[in-house]
């Protein structure tokens, strides 16, 4: 499976990185870069998990805003610094939906789905689309989590253990687990 | 958490479109308004409140030292015709008599701010004897005993413990007691009043009492008893006898024996 190659950067631009992130924390106004490098970024995996666009761009602001202001926190682990604002986003988006302020979301393309009903070597037609949607659904979170990380945005088994704060084979471990009660609901 | 909705094949949105809502001034304004006063923070209320509490601490450990270790008052000082705060007119508070502490407290405001004159004194005052005992009785004034009383610190003047038969606390025989014995203190107070408050073998009785002497009829009446009596001794009025200053003197609980 292919995998998202935004996650993976070489050693001299997390160096980089890092000197951008040392002068953030002297001053928030340096942050100003970072702000522009993962604006998009963060914005996209809240909008893939709610409905509502201004409500996303909003979330992604004090997704900022918590990052700036925790700055002092940061510890620099050798991976890039998009794994600790997408831990912020995480738990923002989460306040947001305990403030019933926004719908959880799956968000899915027809591709997606051509993809796992593939997986679960099944046909591609129009019932076991719906049946797949519907398992979707009835997911716990924890795996619904999984699923969207590895399956639908392609995260690498690093990056979804950095973004959950596990180990790598533990997100390993995880995500073939929610596939697996994925399977299982869809051939019930 | 609401039920999980499904979308499928959502129009994607385009990346100039999330570029142009990007606003870096807002989020530092945002940041800006996140962080907690320096008032608000936690650190502020622990610095602020142990130095209030070390600050509170240290005025009244150094108010009880200066108390008990200020010096005594030279005769030379009265020759100023000035307000004296003198230290000679703090006396023991019984802790367990609140309303007495009031009126002794009362007593302090009123005698501790009184103007020494030495015209209005006695002319004998000047003679160097006289000076010296004056100094004296001030040092007696002054030499504080520290004593502890249901873990509280009172300073005791020796000089102005009442007594009657000698005795200020603990037992004394009703022979003794009813021998025409009268309350004692200072030489230079004399008691005026007091209450005696004593169990007559039906009730507690309170009497108040003009003068020193314990009074005769409740002799009588203890008397009859023979197990022993406690008898209290609270509100002892003491006059000074050349300025005719009143202060109240520390209350005092004897055990009447009989013989």
């Amino acid at each position: 499976m292919a995998v998202n190659p935004l996650y993976h950067q070489s050693s001299d631009r997390l160096q980089e990185e890092l000197i951008l992130i040392r002068e953030a924390k002297k001053d928030p106004e340096r942050f100003g870069p970072l702000y522009k490098k993962y604006h998009e970024q963060i914005f996209r995996y809240v909008y893939q998990r709610m409905d509502d666009q201004d409500l996303a761009f909003d979330v992604t602001s004090k997704v900022f805003i918590k990052a700036i202001t925790n700055l002092h926190k940061y510890e620099f682990r050798g991976v890039p610094f998009s794994s600790w604002l997408y831990r912020i986003a995480k738990s923002e988006l989460y306040q947001a939906y305990r403030d019933r302020k926004a719908r959880r979301t799956v968000n899915v393309e027809s591709m997606q789905i051509f993809e796992m009903i593939e997986e679960f070597e099944e046909n591609d037609n129009t019932a076991n689309k719906k049946k797949l949607f519907q398992c979707l659904s009835l997911l716990k979170e924890q795996d619904l989590q999984m699923i969207e990380m590895r399956y639908f945005e392609k995260r690498s088994y690093r990056e979804i253990g950095e973004i959950l704060d596990i180990s790598e084979n533990n997100a390993k471990v995880r995500s073939f687990r929610a596939l697996e009660r994925l399977r299982k609901l869809f051939m019930k | 958490m609401n039920k999980i909705k499904t979308v499928l094949d959502r129009e994607p949105v385009n990346s100039d479109f999330i570029q142009s809502k990007q606003d870096f001034d807002e989020v530092l304004d945002g940041v800006r308004a996140a962080r907690t006063p320096l008032w608000k923070s936690s650190w502020f209320f622990g610095v602020v409140g142990t130095a209030c509490i070390v600050m509170t601490i240290s005025v009244v450990s150094i108010d009880s030292t200066s108390l008990s270790t200020a010096p005594p008052v030279k005769a030379e000082n009265k020759t100023d015709n000035t307000i004296q705060k003198s230290k000679s007119t703090v006396f023991a508070v019984n802790q367990n008599d609140t309303e007495e502490n009031e009126e002794s407290a009362e007593a302090l405001i009123e005698t501790s701010e009184t103007p020494i004159n030495v015209q209005n004194s006695s002319s004998t005052e000047n003679s160097p004897n006289t000076q010296e005992n004056r100094v004296e009785t001030e040092n007696e004034f002054q030499s504080a005993v520290e004593n502890t009383v249901a873990g509280t610190r009172i300073n005791y003047y020796g000089g102005m413990f009442p007594k009657i038969g000698g005795v200020y606390t603990g037992s004394i025989k009703m022979s003794k007691l009813c021998s025409g014995v009268q309350i004692e203190t200072d030489p230079d107070y004399a008691v005026v009043s007091f209450k005696v408050g004593y169990y007559d073998g039906a009730k507690e009785v309170e009497k108040d009492v003009r003068g020193s002497y314990f009074p005769a009829e409740i002799c009588q009446t203890l008397g009859q008893s023979k197990t022993p009596e406690m008898i209290t001794l609270t509100k002892i009025k003491a006059e000074h006898r050349v300025t005719g200053k009143t202060v109240f003197l520390n209350s005092m609980n004897i055990e009447a024996t009989p013989d």
